[in-house]
């Protein structure tokens, strides 16, 4: 098995350094597997975050976001099933992705119960580490895109508002400009001047050079 | 939200996260009062267990209390626990109000809503 890891993680963009790290959530209440995740997951660069239980995942997940999430499914206490059906019942971790990790003896049922509670995939252990940097690879970049997604969400929100309120405006100075006879032509003169001036000030930040 | 039983937070979380809500959580006092320093943008209120691992909720708000920073601060305590004089420690703590375990939602929502405008 080549330990190669690049072709998913980088992305399409390479590495760069200031690349905020997405972060991965592994829950497992074995510390030596906890272990061997963080050994296989390494060379992705991302922040390996863990948890001993599932009441500990749930914590860590009130406090972040995370990008993927690795679940053992045999835990004392707040078992795997538990902790993912109230991961899924939560709307800010509802669409954050679970890799079920267990081992392949047990019950095949086990793999049908991991989709039914809404897990997108599941590893039978002994895992191949391969596969399995590759599959949170993907993970991680389709959480990096849908983060940029929503910036630019975000972004067009900013943009429609900002039409809206010089659309507004304009729509103001016609109105003044159409009802000019009320008033003397310098006093018109000053109000539509005055409504110019704010709309140049809020658009001045897109003016490709800036005119004082 | 300071709590440190998490099956009964995370669904208290998710819920007044549907309200529109950003819930910061700890889960013992030393942490809350971490984040409540920590968080630039203010926290405008407090939910507070008593049964805290280490330092608990009372003498989480005692401390919290002595801050001026946090003097009106409102810190409505959540406890399952209501033996005769409970109330009355919390409230000598500082607590704003005091609401027993199960947490009815709306109930809840009145009385932060009471506390926030």
């Amino acid at each position: 098995m080549t330990e190669r890891t690049g072709g998913f993680a980088d992305g399409e963009g390479g590495p760069t350094a200031e690349r905020p790290r997405s972060k991965i959530l592994l829950v497992d209440d074995r510390a030596d597997n906890l272990m061997a995740l963080e050994a296989i997951l390494a060379s992705l660069d991302q922040d390996l975050v863990t948890a001993s239980s599932g009441e500990e995942a749930l914590k860590r997940l009130l406090v972040d976001d995370f990008a993927v999430i690795l679940l053992d499914v045999q835990m004392p206490g707040m078992d795997g099933f538990e902790t993912a059906h109230r991961i899924k019942q939560r709307g800010r971790t509802r669409d954050t992705p679970i890799i079920f990790l267990t081992a392949i003896d047990r019950e095949p049922h086990h793999a049908f119960r991991g989709y039914a509670v809404g897990a997108v995939d599941y590893i039978a252990k002994p895992f191949d580490p391969w596969l399995l940097r590759a599959k949170v690879s993907v993970f991680v970049e389709l959480f990096e895109k849908n983060e940029r997604l929503s910036e630019l969400a975000h972004q067009r929100v900013r943009d429609f508002d900002l039409m809206a309120e010089v659309a507004e405006r304009l729509i103001a100075l016609d109105v003044l400009l159409e009802g000019s006879g009320d008033g003397t032509a310098d006093e018109t003169l000053a109000a539509a001047g005055a409504e110019v001036r704010g709309l140049v000030a809020r658009l001045q930040p897109f003016a490709r050079s800036a005119n004082s | 939200m300071v709590d440190d039983d998490v099956r009964n937070v995370f669904a208290l979380t998710s819920a007044l996260e549907m309200y529109g809500m950003r819930v910061l959580y700890a889960d013992n006092g030393h942490d809350a009062i971490r984040t409540l320093q920590q968080e630039t943008g203010g926290v405008h209120l407090v939910l507070m267990d008593v049964m805290l691992p280490g330092m608990d909720g009372n003498e989480t708000m005692s401390m919290i209390r002595d801050m001026s920073a946090f003097a009106e601060l409102p810190i409505l305590v959540l406890t399952a626990k209501a033996m005769p004089g409970d109330r009355e420690k919390s409230i000598t703590a500082g607590a704003s109000d005091y609401i027993t375990k199960p947490v009815d939602l709306d109930h809840l929502l009145g009385v932060m809503r009471s506390h926030l405008y």
